[in-house]
C-alpha cells in the first residue's frame, strides 16, 4: 500500500505539473485500483491518501511560495476564518475524490478479476 | 452483489466528478477552482514576477520596458507599431479580464457570462445602440492612418500575450466565472470608447422630466427651477470672455404642437451624483517657480481594478505619460515632454429625444415632414450561459433608434418611450486619433488640432506648457440649436426640430492665457450670456467651481504642494452659505439633549467634510431631511412624484425667496414657512440618526456615515475594500462619496525639470492575488500622492528599484 501511495502520488504530480486538468485526483486511483487494488478498501485508502496528501501538500507549497495574499482573499470569499482551513479544505477535496475513484476502480476490478 | 457495488461506486465516484467539475449556480467549478496546480493557488504573488527576456513574436524590433517601484511599466520601443503592441501586451498582462469585461459590458455581453441576471442589462446596451455605434467608430479608425495601424497593433499585443498565457495562469475571474479569454479585435477598443461616451453623457438625462414639469408648473416656473444656468456659477470661460466670430444661426421652427407624454412616468428617484471632475491650470505668473502647474482630477466609480492603468510610452516622436483606458491604445490624462493636459466631464446635452408615430403595429414606416419614412430594424442576438440565445428587434429611424418602444418599461427611468434617441455618440468619430495627437502635440496649437477629432463625450480639456501657455476648451460635438430647443422631448415628425448642426471646433468655448492667471473646470455651465451658441445640459452645481476659483483667484506663489491640498479640499460652500441662514431659525426651538448636543457642533463646525468629524453628518442630514420636507408636496404630478429642484435651487430659495410658498406645506390648513421647516427638519433628522446609530459619539463620524466602498468589478466577496474611512462629499473639490470619487489625482509643474506627483485608489495589478491589487489605496485614503518617474531613457531610473523586461520578436 505503501508503494501503491507513492506511485500515485508521483504519477499525479508529473501530470499535474503537465497539465492543468483537476481530475488525475481521481483518474490516477481509479486507474491504480483498477489495475492492482487486492480490495476496496485499499482502492480507497491509496486512491484518498495519496491524493489528500499531494494536494495538502502542493497547498501547503503555494500558500507559502507567495499564495499569502490569495489565500486569505479565497477565505474571505468562502467566508472562512483562516487561510489553513482552506489548505484543509483543498486537501479534503482531493481525499474524498481520489477515495471514491479508488474504491470504484477496486470494485470493477473485483467484478472482473473473480479469485 | 460486487456488480451491485461496483455499480453504485461508479456512480457515486461519477457523482462527485460530476459535482466538482462543473458550475453550479453562482459557484464556480470547485476542482478546477481548487487544484492547487491550475485553480486560484497559482494567482499568487508569483504572477508578478518577470522573466528578464521575452519573445513576442509580432514585434519588429526589440522593446525595453522598465516596471518601477509601483509597477508602471515605461516602455521603450523603436518606431510605433511595436510601442502600441507592447502597451497592449503590459496592459493585457495586468488587465486583461477587466478589459474583456468592459468591452462585453458595453457590447451588451454580460449575459454569456453569468446567464438570465444580467440579460435585461445587455439588451438595454443593445437598444442603446452601443455595439451598433462602435461599428462605425471601428470603420473609422481603420480607415484611417494614424489611429488604424495603433488600434491594430494594440490588438496584436493583447493576443500574443492571450497565446502564450497558461490556462493555469488565466486571472483569477476567469476560474471563478468559468470562462476563457477571447481574441482580442479594434471593435473592442471603439466599444470602451461607446462605454465611455455612454457614461459620460446618458447618466444625467432630463429631458423627459423637463417635458413633464412643464406640464405640472408650466413653462416659467420649470425654467426658473430647472435652469440652463445654474445659481451661483461661475463659467469655466472667464465671465465677459468676447467671441470674435459669426456664428451659425438656427433656422426658427415651424409649429408649436405639444407632444402628449403624461402617462409616461419620469424618474422620481433622481439622486444628485458625484460623477464629475476637476481640472485647472496655473500660469507662471502665480506660480512659486513661475512655471505653469496642471491639475486634474476624475471622479469616477470606483472599482478593483482602477478604470485607468499607469503607463509610460516612449519611442521616436513621442515621449509620453499619464492614465490610460485598459482596452485603448495611448494615454488619456498626462503629460509629454512638452505639454501636459487633464480632463473634465462636458455635461453638456448631446442627447435629444424625437417622439416617433409610426404608421401602423408593423413600425416600418414613421411620419416626417408631410409624409413617411422608412425605418430599419437591427436584430439583436443575446446569448444567455445556459439558455437559448435571446432575439430582440430594435427599431431605428434616422434620428437613431427607438431605445423603449411606448408600452414596454424602460430600464432606465430617464429614458422616454416611443422616442429615437439622437446621440452624438452614434456618429461617425475618430476620438483615439485626437488622444494620439494630444500625446505628441508639443505647443497649444497642436493641442487644439488634435481636440478637433474628439466628438464624444465631450470634455473640457485643461492645457498647459512648458512654454508658459495655459487654456481650456470645452471640447467635442455639440449641436446647434435654438434656444431651449431639445430641453424637451420634441415631435420627430417636425423637421424643423432636428439638429442643425455641430458647432464648428473653432467656434467652441475656449480661453487661452486669461488675465486672472488660471484656467479651471469642474464640469460646471461652460459660458456666460455673451456665447453666441445655445448650450443646455444638467451641469454640476456652483459648489466646486465656485470653491475652486475663489481659492485660486486669492492664491499667488503657488508651489505643487499648495495645488495637491487644493485637490483635498471638503470646504463646503453649501454649509458656508446655508448655516448664517439656518442656524438662528433654531434659536429658541424647543430642542431635546441630544439635539442640543448636535447643534452645538454644527454651530462650532469649521465647514470642512472630515471623515473623523461628526458635525458633517448632522448638517448632511438636516440639509437633506429639509429638502425633503420643502418639495414632498409640491412636485405631484399627474403620473406621481415629479423630479425636485436640485440642492442648488434650494440653497438659492433659501437665500433669497425666505418667503416662497415652496416653503408652505400645501397639504396642510396651516401656513408653514421656512422657520418651521428648518426646525422640523433638524428634530427628524436628530431621531434618524439618533435611531440608526444611539447617542452622539464616534459612531456619528462622517467618514462611518458615508465611508468608501471600492468594489471589484464583479463585486466577489472578498476582492473588495469596504469601509475606507474617507474625508469629501460630492459637491466639494474632494468629491469622494461612497461609490465615487477621484479615480486619479495628478498634478504636474512644467519647469525645466518636470515634476509630476499622482495616485489612483487600486493598484497596477488586476490581480487580487497581488500586492499591487490594492497597494495604492491607504495612501489614496489619506491624501497621499506618488512622485511620477518620466524616465529620459531606459537607463535612467532615478533612483528606484526598476526591473527591466527585454521584449524582442524572437527572430531576426
Amino acid at each position: 500500500m505503501r508503494y501503491g501511495i507513492l506511485f500515485c502520488v508521483l504519477a499525479m504530480l508529473i501530470l499535474h505539473l503537465l497539465t492543468p486538468y483537476w481530475w488525475w485526483v481521481m483518474a490516477v486511483p481509479f486507474v491504480f485500483a483498477l489495475v492492482r487494488a487486492r480490495n476496496i478498501l485499499q482502492g480507497f485508502g491509496v486512491g484518498s491518501i495519496s491524493a489528500g496528501l499531494l494536494w495538502f501538500g502542493a497547498a501547503i507549497y503555494y500558500w507559502i511560495d507567495g499564495g499569502g495574499i490569495i489565500a486569505d482573499r479565497m477565505a474571505a470569499m468562502l467566508q472562512l476564518d483562516s487561510a489553513l482551513l482552506l489548505v484543509l479544505l483543498t486537501a479534503l477535496a482531493a481525499f474524498v475524490a481520489g477515495g471514491l475513484a479508488g474504491m470504484a476502480g477496486s470494485a470493477i476490478r473485483l467484478v472482473v478479476v473473480r479469485d | 452483489m460486487r456488480v451491485l457495488l461496483a455499480l453504485l461506486l461508479v456512480i457515486v465516484s461519477l457523482a462527485a466528478f460530476w459535482g466538482l467539475h462543473y458550475a453550479h449556480g453562482v459557484f464556480p467549478p470547485v476542482g478546477r477552482l481548487i487544484n492547487p496546480f491550475g485553480g486560484f493557488w497559482q494567482n499568487g504573488e508569483n504572477a508578478d514576477h518577470f522573466s528578464a527576456r521575452l519573445d513576442v513574436p509580432g514585434l519588429r524590433d526589440s522593446v525595453t520596458i522598465i516596471y518601477d517601484d509601483r509597477r508602471v511599466p515605461h516602455i521603450f520601443a523603436r518606431n510605433d507599431h511595436d510601442l502600441y503592441f507592447a502597451q497592449g501586451y503590459v496592459t493585457a498582462r495586468d488587465r486583461l479580464w477587466q478589459m474583456q469585461l468592459t468591452a462585453f459590458s458595453s457590447a451588451g455581453r454580460l449575459a454569456e457570462i453569468t446567464g438570465r441576471s444580467m440579460r435585461a442589462y445587455d439588451r438595454f446596451h443593445r437598444r442603446l445602440g452601443l455595439a451598433y455605434a462602435a461599428e462605425i467608430t471601428v470603420r473609422e479608425i481603420m480607415a484611417d492612418s494614424v489611429a488604424g495601424p495603433v488600434v491594430r497593433a494594440y490588438a496584436d499585443g493583447v493576443n500574443a500575450y492571450i497565446e502564450g498565457l497558461d490556462r493555469r495562469h488565466y486571472p483569477l475571474e476567469y476560474k471563478l466565472l468559468n470562462h476563457s479569454p477571447e481574441s482580442w479585435t479594434p471593435l473592442n477598443a471603439a466599444l470602451l470608447l461607446k462605454q465611455m461616451a455612454w457614461g459620460l453623457t446618458g447618466y444625467n438625462l432630463n429631458d423627459l422630466d423637463i417635458t413633464l414639469l412643464e406640464h405640472h408648473l408650466g413653462k416659467e416656473e420649470t425654467e426658473r427651477l430647472y435652469p440652463d444656468f445654474p445659481p451661483y456659477t461661475r463659467p469655466i470661460i472667464p465671465e465677459g470672455t468676447t467671441w470674435p466670430f459669426e456664428a451659425v444661426q438656427p433656422k426658427p421652427r415651424s409649429s408649436a404642437r405639444n407632444s402628449d407624454v403624461l402617462q409616461q412616468r419620469g424618474d422620481n428617484e433622481h439622486v444628485e451624483t458625484a460623477l464629475g471632475s476637476n481640472n485647472w491650470a496655473v500660469a507662471g505668473s502665480k506660480t512659486d517657480g513661475g512655471y505653469p502647474i496642471l491639475c486634474n482630477d476624475p471622479h469616477l466609480g470606483l472599482d478593483l481594478p482602477n478604470v485607468w492603468y499607469e503607463i509610460q510610452l516612449s519611442a521616436p516622436g513621442v515621449n509620453v505619460y499619464g492614465v490610460t483606458m485598459p482596452g485603448a491604445p495611448g494615454v488619456v490624462i498626462g503629460f509629454n515632454d512638452s505639454i501636459a493636459w487633464g480632463v473634465t466631464n462636458a455635461e453638456t446635452d448631446v442627447i435629444d429625444w424625437y417622439l416617433v408615430e409610426y404608421q401602423d403595429s408593423t413600425r416600418s414606416v414613421y411620419r416626417y415632414g408631410d409624409g413617411w419614412r422608412p425605418t430599419t430594424r437591427r436584430v439583436e442576438a443575446i446569448k444567455v450561459r445556459g439558455k437559448p440565445i435571446f432575439y430582440d428587434t430594435v427599431t431605428y429611424t434616422h434620428y437613431g433608434p427607438v431605445v423603449y418602444e411606448t408600452g414596454h418599461p424602460p430600464l432606465d427611468p430617464d429614458i422616454p418611450q416611443g422616442a429615437a434617441m439622437r446621440w452624438t455618440g452614434h456618429d461617425p468619430s475618430n476620438e483615439l486619433r485626437a488622444l494620439l495627437g494630444l500625446n505628441r502635440a508639443r505647443n497649444y496649437d497642436e493641442y487644439r488640432a488634435a481636440l478637433v477629432d474628439f466628438s464624444c463625450p465631450g470634455q473640457n480639456f485643461a492645457f498647459a506648457s512648458r512654454s508658459g501657455d495655459i487654456a481650456i476648451t470645452h471640447s467635442g460635438a455639440f449641436p446647434i440649436l435654438r434656444r431651449g430647443q431639445g430641453r424637451t422631448l420634441c415631435n420627430g415628425g417636425d423637421s424643423t426640430n432636428e439638429w442643425q448642426g455641430i458647432i464648428p471646433p473653432k467656434h467652441l468655448p475656449h480661453s487661452k492665457n486669461p488675465r486672472r492667471g488660471y484656467v479651471s473646470s469642474a464640469n460646471q455651465f461652460p459660458v456666460d450670456g455673451n456665447y453666441p451658441y445655445y448650450l443646455s445640459g444638467n451641469h454640476a452645481s456652483f459648489t466646486r467651481c465656485k470653491r475652486i476659483n475663489d481659492v485660486l483667484d486669492t492664491m499667488t506663489g503657488v508651489t505643487e504642494n499648495d495645488m495637491a491640498k487644493l485637490q483635498l479640499d471638503v470646504f463646503s460652500l453649501e454649509a458656508d452659505m446655508l448655516l448664517p441662514k439656518l442656524l438662528p431659525l433654531l434659536e429658541g426651538a424647543d430642542l431635546g439633549e441630544i439635539e442640543r448636543e448636535a447643534l452645538k457642533l454644527v454651530q462650532t463646525w469649521d465647514k470642512n467634510y472630515r471623515a473623523s468629524a461628526i458635525a458633517p453628518t448632522v448638517f448632511e442630514r438636516w440639509w437633506e431631511v429639509l429638502r425633503d420636507t420643502i418639495w414632498a408636496d409640491d412636485m405631484l404630478g399627474e403620473s406621481g412624484q415629479l423630479r425636485r429642484p436640485r440642492s442648488d435651487i434650494c440653497l438659492n430659495l433659501i437665500l433669497s425667496e425666505p418667503n416662497s410658498r415652496y416653503f408652505d406645506d400645501n397639504r396642510t390648513e396651516a401656513v408653514e414657512d421656512l422657520a418651521m421647516m428648518a426646525v422640523g427638519a433638524f428634530k427628524s433628522a436628530c431621531s434618524l440618526l439618533q435611531s440608526e446609530r444611539g447617542e452622539i459619539d464616534d459612531s456619528w463620524q462622517w467618514g462611518l456615515v458615508q465611508g468608501t466602498d471600492i468594489q471589484h468589478l464583479a463585486s466577489i466577496p472578498g476582492l473588495n475594500r469596504n469601509h475606507l474611512f474617507t474625508d469629501g462629499r460630492y459637491g466639494l473639490i474632494n468629491a469622494t462619496s461612497r461609490h465615487v470619487g477621484p479615480s486619479w489625482r495628478m498634478v504636474v509643474s512644467l519647469g525645466p525639470e518636470l515634476k509630476a506627483s499622482g495616485i489612483y485608489p487600486g493598484g497596477q495589478s488586476g490581480n487580487p492575488g497581488s500586492r499591487y491589487y490594492d497597494n495604492a489605496i491607504d495612501d489614496w485614503v489619506d491624501g497621499r500622492m506618488y512622485p511620477l518617474h518620466m524616465m529620459a531613457s531606459p537607463n535612467d531610473t532615478m533612483g528606484f528599484r526598476a526591473i527591466t523586461v527585454k521584449m524582442s520578436g524572437g527572430r531576426p
